[in-house]
């Protein structure tokens, strides 16, 4: 087996977080389901076209509708919070910078969910 | 680079920290196919985070101010037009990009001809998508 580690990783011996695999799976696992979704946007996209506010939210209602747009809700933004995370760690080089703009972003992430997500359900229960 | 043992000596170590060279280096690279598309992949997700998560909150505040005619009637605005199509650009882009990286984290297309070809297949079936999603679906 190659040994990847620097002499300076050694030296430090922090070790790995066990958390890389992870982060890179659930990117992935999400990216299929984002890519599937889109499939169900073109369709809806087109249902909601040229109609009135009124109408879009009687379509909206449709669990047909309603599901694919949560799933693509939590998938997406899910995605972009461990994006940003890589896109961050990569060009941040200030540690107090970086884990607050990371930890910053994924509890925005997170409350964008919970919010969209509390806004699909309530036009749900209209 | 010489040995990297020899580059201290002589110089200040604090000093040749500061000027330690620092990724990406964008600015001296001949810009090919691979490099601009791997960079407009990451910046096209960092806009499509920005943006999104506008659209998300603009229509959390739609729905839950009653649906606010003045909130929905942003939509005709001539700047949240054009920011969609960019935005719509950006998804189409970032998507197709999206399906070229599952397939080389599948093992296909690593070869060098067949990823410049894959690149410029992405630019040209994202650029067509982007036309048919407004043209035919909205």
């Amino acid at each position: 087996m190659l040994d990847f580690r620097t002499d300076l990783a050694k030296a430090k011996g922090n070790g790995s977080a066990k958390s890389g695999m992870h982060h890179w799976l659930m990117q992935r696992i999400t990216a299929v389901i984002i890519a599937l979704c889109v499939i169900w946007v073109f369709y809806f996209v087109h249902s909601i076209s040229k109609k009135s506010p009124s109408d879009i939210v009687l379509i909206l209602q449709k669990p047909y509708n309603a599901i694919p747009l949560m799933m693509l809700i939590i998938s997406s933004f899910y995605h972009a919070a461990l994006g940003m995370q890589v896109v961050i760690e990569d060009y941040v080089s200030n540690l107090c910078m970086r884990y607050g703009l990371i930890i910053s972003i994924k509890i925005f992430s997170y409350v964008t969910i919970l919010a969209s997500v509390s806004a699909v359900v309530y036009l749900m229960v209209l | 680079m010489s040995n990297i043992n020899d580059i201290g000596s002589g110089i200040d170590a604090s000093d040749l920290r500061a000027r330690r060279p620092i990724s990406p280096h964008l600015s001296i690279y001949k810009k090919q196919i691979s490099s601009v598309l791997s960079i407009l992949h990451r910046l096209t997700g960092v806009g499509l985070f920005v943006g999104f998560s506008v659209i998300a909150w603009w229509m959390i505040c739609w729905i839950f101010s009653k649906f606010d005619p003045q909130i929905y009637g942003m939509i005709n605005n001539l700047i949240v037009r054009l920011g969609l199509y960019v935005l719509s650009m950006a998804l189409f882009y970032h998507l197709c990009n999206g399906i070229r990286h599952l397939f080389w984290d599948m093992g296909y297309g690593y070869s060098v001809p067949v990823m410049r070809q894959s690149g410029w297949i992405v630019v040209v079936v994202s650029t067509l998508v982007t036309i048919v999603f407004w043209v035919v679906v909205c």
